[in-house]
């Protein structure tokens, strides 16, 4: 960010544009600061009363039409002119960059968790080529959140159970930092990450030589869950109609709904629709599909939004190679990944590290460094060892047995997490123990 | 008997010199149904908090010395600004002009004995301590949501957030009883020929204010109430999991606090109304237009709460049409800043301090408004939403607004209040440190937030550092400003020199008669002439 205000090229379309709009705010807003600062401090010392002086006769003068009107109507264009600006740039902001490669951006207690069209993901790190805009797909896990980055001027909440789209125009090479900017909690201000912009030519090179550990496209995904979920027995991909809309051909279209309004079937409206079916049903279509609530995880609801993308013939850019971290990318080429290996990639996936160190420093938790086995005081004086059972409660329901002098905070497991992966972070915390 | 017809000449007082602060005992004070010692019960208590929240206020900026992990926890800090937030916006900021000056005031600048309801008002103050009481009871968990509650972090955490909403529920009650009680008293116990464009602006405003207090609290309770069925019986108002939508907390939030930010700000600008005109010795300039405008922003402020949501992905339509509505409210508040400008012109000008307070406010909230501008802009705000520079603009308009109003009103009417004249020296030195500390606190943070730092970060890149150290240290002369100000009304209380019944000179109804003045106020119910802004002429 040091460089972010230095002059020359910026670092992305929009910054250049709200930084312009922020100079002509200032201007404007100078002249009529010194305007009414400078008057308040004129009239002041003008007219007041000297010590001792006879004082003022003061005329009564109680009102003028004339400039009345005047300083109601000079505002009255100011804020005019401020407001269309600021919508012009909006617009801008706001306006779909046609080609934009999709990334799907999800904010978790408190990571940053980026899912590429190949199906790969990366925590805390956004790598993007310069020269192409990405639009990014943003939602969350569990609070809100919200995906700031001060370079680029930009920021859209993250909100659970919603999809909020942002266009990215990253022009200059760089790294940026990607900050939550909506109160999330204890490590809040720790939730950062990075936006890695590369050289097309070096962003090409990086790809390539991730391109082996690829797995199966979002899309391909998407394919799958359509299948396994029973969406093809009420959507034809094309031809003659079955009871739903046929799926091919359908992204991207404005659609009629039965109440007479229009709605484009965009990536907020499909997840809607699989999530509240009967919110707005298309015209001619029988309101009669269930709704996936609770079997369709949003992330799935993701894969099947680049499916069906993929059948409108709105054609999938190449896909990206996205980063990983090592971890993940051994775990998936080492044959049999070791238990702990595995807890350890649960451990910064799942956001753990955000408030336990692994280095025995204290964050908002206790650090993960020696924890196994150890004896620990608990907030209600009792003591308790830091055992299998404690570990496996904790992860669970937290707040049953907290250490002392630690906050209160931990988010819940159950449910969130399989009777598998919890021993493989036990595994992981056992490596740990010194 | 003598002649009580008002005709703006100095009536000869002879009232008693403890006025309707004779009784003695708690038990008078407890059962009290006099308006004026009602309004001195919330002002003690509103004041309290306002030390309060400003400790914890000044703790905030000790932690921000630095970018990591020091002094606090970041969970004690979360708790911080949590409290600092609410306990300055409900505990202080929004009862302390209302219910406190408007409680003692209102009867008097309109020439009634008491309010139309004495019982309820007694009721609204015991309702704001049980309020008080629940939410200090909340401590035990302390809140972490930030004052603003958005779900699902407040419908999740394992922190208190049931109890402390319960809290402001029963203080929006209060604050819903106080604004009718007000709404009632001004149609109907003004003074015979007091025309409603007789009245004082400052009666202008409070009425515009109790509307909003009647109208939109409730939405703020409601909202409360369905967060704790959600915390307690899980029922799925907000949470998407369970079919929820944490958004429309935010519409419900923001209906309500919106508008509440014209509860702060507009009674602060019915004082500066009347305190210009009294030290300039001159009429107020274009009435009607202050007088109106007060009720336009009133109007306006239902429109515009979604200008706090610009980036939650609501839809561009939305997002325009809130835009477009938000600066609407410029133009009133813009009006009127230009009326009081035109007052001072060709005055005759004393600064005592009611008067340095009246033009701080000016001064400051010049810059709050100014600030807006870029906040009411779609492409500007989306940058700097959440981030300091929203930190800077509220308390902008807050502190330099409303404190700063609420400060002119309690120098130029203690002599009222009280019967005793502050210190002028120890206010002038008061109030040239808040000056300048608040200053140093609040504007680095323009500057900080324009460069990207997000609000309700206990921990901020290190670049911050430098500018962060510098809000602190202004923090520190604020607050010593703030503590002299303090000593200077606890000396007075003590040990002042007695006030007679019109210090200032001042035309409006309270100062014709005694200070402090007697149980009802009046010996005999004034008639009025004229408007109370009389001060062409001749000055003595």
């Amino acid at each position: 960010m040091a460089n972010a205000y230095a002059l020359g090229e910026a670092a992305s379309r929009t910054t250049g544009q709200v930084d312009t709009l922020f100079l002509f705010i200032t201007v404007v807003s100078l002249f009529f600061f010194l305007l009414v600062e400078g008057l308040l401090i004129y009239f002041a010392i003008k007219y007041r009363r000297r010590k001792g002086a006879e004082a003022a006769e003061t005329p009564d003068i109680r009102g003028n039409l004339f400039l009345e009107t005047v300083w109601t109507l000079i505002p009255t264009i100011v804020v005019a002119s401020f407001f269309y600006y600021g919508y012009l740039v909006f617009r801008d902001i706001r306006t779909p960059s046609p080609g934009a490669t999709d990334i799907h951006a999800v904010g978790r207690q408190w990571l940053f968790e980026f899912r590429y069209p190949d199906g790969r993901t990366s925590i805390n790190e956004l790598r993007v080529p310069a020269g192409s805009p990405v639009k990014l797909i943003l939602s969350s896990d569990d609070v809100i959140h919200s995906f700031y980055v001060p370079d680029y001027r930009l920021k859209e909440d993250m909100v659970p159970g919603q999809y909020n789209t942002l266009y990215l125009h990253p022009d200059r090479e760089g790294t940026y930092p990607i900050l939550c900017a909506e109160y999330c909690g204890v490590a809040h201000s720790t939730m950062r990450a990075e936006l890695i912009v590369m050289e097309p030519g070096a962003y090409a090179a990086w790809r390539e030589k991730k391109e082996a550990s690829a797995g199966q496209s979002l899309a391909e995904q998407g394919k799958a869950l359509a299948e396994k979920s029973g969406c093809l027995g009420c959507h034809a991909l094309e031809g003659k109609e079955k009871i739903g809309p046929n799926f091919g051909q359908g992204f991207g279209r404005k659609v009629l709904l039965a109440d007479g309004t229009s709605v484009t079937a965009d990536e907020e409206y499909i997840r809607e629709s699989i999530y509240d079916p009967g919110a707005k049903v298309v015209k001619g279509y029988p309101a009669v599909m269930p709704t996936f609530k609770g079997s369709l995880s949003p992330d799935e609801v993701g894969a099947i939004i680049a499916y069906l993308k993929s059948l409108s013939g709105e054609k999938e850019r190449e896909p990206e190679k996205e980063g990983e971290k090592a971890v993940e990318k051994e775990a998936r080429e080492g044959k049999e990944a070791p238990s702990a290996h595995k807890g350890k990639e649960l451990a910064e996936t799942l956001g753990c590290l955000a408030c336990h160190s692994i280095d025995g420093s204290v964050r908002a938790g206790p650090s993960f460094q020696g924890l196994f086995g150890r004896q620990v005081e608990l907030e209600g004086g009792e003591k308790a060892t830091a055992d299998e059972a404690y570990l496996r409660e904790s992860i669970n329901l937290p707040r049953a047995k907290v250490v002392k002098g630690y906050p209160n905070v931990m988010p819940e497991f159950k449910g969130k997490i399989s009777e598998e992966d919890l021993s493989a972070l036990i595994a992981y915390l056992k490596t740990l123990k010194q | 008997m003598r002649d009580t017809t008002w005709n703006g000449e100095q009536p000869q007082n002879g009232d008693a010199p403890r006025g309707y602060l004779e009784a003695k005992g708690i038990w008078a004070w407890v059962y009290t149904l006099d308006h004026k010692r009602i309004g001195v019960l919330y002002l003690y208590t509103t004041l309290f908090f306002f030390l309060v929240g400003g400790l914890f206020g000044l703790l905030i900026r000790i932690k921000l010395l630095f970018p990591g992990q020091h002094i606090f926890t970041n969970q004690t800090y979360n708790v911080l600004f949590t409290m600092h937030g609410a306990l300055m916006i409900f505990l202080f900021v929004i009862p302390a002009i209302p219910s406190g000056l408007g409680n003692f005031f209102i009867p008097l600048h309109i020439g009634a004995r008491d309010v139309a309801f004495p019982r309820l008002n007694l009721l609204s103050y015991w309702v704001f301590v049980a309020g008080i009481l629940v939410i200090l009871f909340s401590l035990v968990r302390p809140m972490d949501t930030g004052w603003t509650f958005y779900t699902p972090y407040s419908a999740q955490t394992a922190a208190d957030v049931t109890t402390l909403s319960f809290g402001i529920f029963l203080i929006g009650m209060s604050s819903i009883l106080t604004g009718l009680n007000f709404l009632v008293t001004i149609h109907k116990l003004r003074a015979p020929g007091m025309t409603w464009h007789r009245m004082p602006l400052f009666i202008w405003s409070m009425y515009a204010t109790s509307i909003i207090q009647v109208l939109a609290t409730p939405v703020v309770g409601i909202t409360f109430l369905l967060l704790a069925m959600e915390r307690v019986l899980g029922v799925g108002f907000f949470d998407p999991a369970k079919g929820g939508d944490p958004i429309l907390f935010q519409h419900f939030f923001w209906f309500y606090s919106h508008p509440v930010v014209y509860v702060m700000i507009l009674p602060a600008m019915g004082i500066i109304s009347e305190v210009i005109p009294v030290f300039s010795r001159k009429p107020i300039f274009g009435y009607r237009a202050i007088a109106y405008s007060s009720v336009a922003i009133a109007a306006f402020g239902f429109f515009v709460w979604g200008h706090h949501m610009f980036v939650t992905g609501m839809s561009a339509t939305a997002a325009i049409i809130f835009s477009l509505l938000t600066y609407s409210v410029a133009i009133p508040t813009a009006i009127k800043v230009f009326n009081w400008l035109a007052t001072m012109y060709r005055g005759s000008i004393t600064f005592e301090s009611p008067m340095l307070y009246a033009l701080t406010f000016i001064f400051l909230f010049v810059v709050g408004g100014l600030t807006g501008m870029y906040l009411g802009a779609l492409g500007a705000d989306i940058h700097v939403h959440d981030t300091y520079f929203i930190v800077a603009h509220f308390h902008y308009t807050m502190v330099g607004g409303t404190v700063m109003g609420l400060l002119a009103a309690v120098h130029y009417w203690f002599p009222k209040m009280t019967g005793r004249m502050l210190s002028e020296t120890m206010a002038r030195r008061a109030w040239l440190l808040m000056f300048i500390g608040f200053n140093v606190t609040f504007f680095t943070q323009f500057i900080l937030g324009f460069e990207g730092m997000p609000r309700r970060y206990a921990e901020y890149p290190a670049q911050y550092q430098t500018l962060n150290i510098v809000s602190t240290v202004g923090s520190w002369v604020l607050a010593t400003g703030v503590l002299i100000m303090f000593a200077n009304f606890v000396r007075t209380l003590f040990r002042g020199a007695p006030a007679p019944p019109n210090p200032w000179k001042a035309r409006s109804l309270e100062w014709q008669t005694g200070s402090p003045p007697p149980t009802e106020n009046f010996e005999e119910i004034p008639t009025v002439t004229d408007w109370p802004y009389g001060y062409a002429g001749r000055q003595t």
